[in-house]
């Protein structure tokens, strides 16, 4: 290749018409119909939230009314899923947790989600010590088997639900943290930061409108499976008593009350059991379904 | 001559890297660009060539040495207006720009943050810069991925326009792309030149590049300028064994089935233990007892003053003032 070589290839504005180029409107919006996991746990999340959100309709009866002359019936017209060990209406205890779940599994996961996005865009955008301190603080936090942290911490700072929000306050946040934290170290380094830098805008407008929007979705997809692993452990806490306290309905402490009468009720226990199933599936396809979506071209 | 625009005065780059040593990238560099200048940068890669330009824009932090660009002294604190006066086109198209932000969102923040135009000025001006790189307006509707890599450069020729800068670093700015698409950037950045009078610091290993575009080109080899010369006085009469080599060794059309002799062996000797002496020696093949021993300075090789509207030809070697078989020079 020579000079005159170069100059013969023609005017700009030919290459740029030859080039050509379409332009397509919300294209992640276009990609998020055509997302197979993104539809089915969107459907699965969005009915069982519009359940939760109508319990008050779909309830047939008071999920706290006890019965003790019609405990332990099975299901029927009249009880669709039978009566619990104090006579409540099952099917009504099961919509009341749905409410009460999921409403606890998405705000417990939101401190952590903001406070750990917060922390890893710091440490990764800044780098030095300021990552060198943050990051050993992540890692005493990580040290730490991940339900036994959680256990303890309910059990210092309290039963119930302000235990739950407190322990994953101080627990939950160093996975998102860590993973934004990564991200942020590889978006830094691209050659768009340095010009937004060198562009003169400030640090904190290179990290909200540049850095973060690249960053944030990894925080997103894993917030989405997050809510599962909260609920999970709410559950699991309920069952260890030690989380939702009676006489909330909750599915964890619906499981553990039903165990008693595994034998002849079994679906005491079974049915909130696949309702925590069924939610892990849908909000998981969620969390696949967006992570294909939001992945930049 | 005028002031220049922008001022290199020996300009030092180290980096530590650890359980290895000292690499000293840049090594006391001194560089003149004038306004509307096109100065052409080659040199092997890791001859500290890009340092330079990360040197002006502040992405580097130079060890020592002066970065005087339009009257100001960049220091390592910067203003955004010292900021805004170097900007950098990249070589990775596909990393240049931000995969979460349009065109216009792009251009649009810049021209705001600054107050470069009015408010409601500032979509006239977006479309405006996209006629500048030769993009149609509905690009500014596009995301990155829609465009290709020329397609790109152009887009992050026109971000880097935005900021009004005098100087425009391109740092291998074609490299990625397609011959084709080549040409066409490369007189994009000629054409600015003529419309805004805008400087360019271009920095390539590839001659024909160089050569095809520059005013005044330095060679660069292991961290400082080997020769310095119009591009003309460069190409036809180079006095440093290095650039001699270099352009040996460029492959040419109409050399079907000749290979070019290599002429350099090996890789440069390490940035961490300089050679003794001249810092080529080790591979020129004109070497002599003294270039180990003696460093040679960057000087003219021509006496007497300079001929009168050209810039003085620089060669950094003790054999400067001529070489056997070398065609003879006219001032």
């Amino acid at each position: 290749m020579s000079a005159p070589e170069l100059a013969t290839t023609g005017s700009s504005e030919q290459a740029v018409a030859l080039e050509g180029f379409v332009v397509r409107s919300h294209p992640t919006l276009r990609k998020a119909l055509r997302n197979r996991s993104l539809l089915t746990g969107g459907a699965i999340v969005g009915t069982l939230v519009l359940i939760a959100i109508l319990a008050p309709w779909i309830a047939r009866y008071d999920p706290l009314q006890q019965d003790l002359a019609a405990t332990l019936q099975l299901p029927s017209w009249v009880h669709w899923l039978g009566t619990d060990e104090l006579g409540r209406d099952v099917w009504s205890r099961l919509v009341w947790a749905a409410r009460f779940d999921l409403a606890t599994g998405f705000f417990v996961v939101l401190f952590p989600f903001a406070f750990g996005t917060l922390i890893g865009t710091l440490a990764g955008y800044y780098g030095g010590w300021i990552d060198t301190v943050l990051s050993r603080i992540i890692d005493v936090v990580m040290a730490f088997p991940y339900y036994v942290l959680i256990i303890t911490l309910v059990f210092v700072v309290g039963k119930g639900i302000r235990g739950i929000f407190i322990a994953f306050a101080l627990a939950d946040w160093v996975t998102y943290a860590r993973t934004v934290r990564s991200t942020t170290l590889v978006a830094r380094r691209m050659d768009w930061a340095a010009a937004a830098r060198s562009g003169g805008l400030s640090d904190r407008r290179i990290i909200v409108h540049h850095i973060l929007p690249n960053t944030i979705t990894q925080a997103i997809v894993y917030a989405m499976s997050d809510v599962v692993y909260v609920i999970l452990a709410v559950v699991t806490l309920g069952y260890l008593g030690l989380g939702i306290q009676a006489p909330q309905p909750d599915w964890g402490s619906m499981i553990f009350d039903g165990q008693l009468f595994m034998t002849t009720r079994w679906w005491l226990s079974t049915i909130p059991g696949l309702c925590v199933v069924v939610t892990g599936i849908g909000l998981s396809l969620v969390g696949d379904g967006l992570a294909d979506v939001l992945r930049p071209e | 001559m005028a002031e220049p625009l922008l001022t290199l005065r020996d300009l030092k780059a180290t980096f530590t890297v650890p359980g290895y040593g000292v690499v000293r990238a840049v090594d006391g560099v001194s560089l003149e660009v004038a306004a509307g200048e096109i100065v052409g940068l080659v040199g092997e890669s890791g001859c500290g060539k890009s340092t330079i330009g990360r040197c002006i824009t502040g992405q580097v932090v130079p060890s020592a040495g002066e970065v005087v660009l339009d009257g100001m002294k960049l220091g390592r604190r910067r203003s955004p207006q010292q900021r805004r006066a170097a900007q950098m086109v990249f070589q990775d198209p596909a990393s240049s720009l931000n995969p979460r932000m349009s065109v216009r969102a792009v251009l649009a923040e810049l021209l705001r943050v600054h107050r470069l135009v009015p408010r409601d000025q500032v979509e006239r001006r977006c479309r405006e810069l996209m006629g500048l790189v030769g993009m149609p307006d509905q690009a500014l509707d596009g995301h990155p991925h829609q465009f290709s890599g020329g397609q790109r450069q152009r887009i992050a020729i026109a971000r880097a326009l935005a900021v009004e800068p005098r100087l425009l670093i391109a740092d291998e700015p074609v490299s990625a792309l397609d011959v084709s698409v080549q040409a066409t950037i490369l007189q994009l950045f000629d054409d600015l030149r003529q419309r805004l009078g805008l400087a360019v610091l271009l920095i390539s290993h590839n001659l024909a590049v160089v050569r095809y575009l520059s005013d005044k080109v330095a060679v660069m080899y292991l961290g400082s300028i080997a020769e310095l010369a119009q591009r003309d006085a460069l190409f036809a009469d180079p006095r440093a064994p290095y650039t001699r080599v270099l352009l040996e060794a460029a492959p040419r059309l109409g050399q079907i089935g000749k290979t070019p002799d290599p002429g350099l062996k090996g890789d440069p000797p390490s940035a961490v233990n300089l050679p003794s002496g001249c810092r080529f020696h080790t591979r020129c093949p004109r070497a002599e007892e003294r270039c180990s021993v003696e460093e040679p300075a960057l000087l003219p090789v021509h006496d007497g003053p300079p001929p009168a509207g050209g810039e003085v030809h620089l060669a950094a070697c003790h054999f400067r003032a001529g070489h056997p078989g070398a065609p003879g020079q006219t001032g």
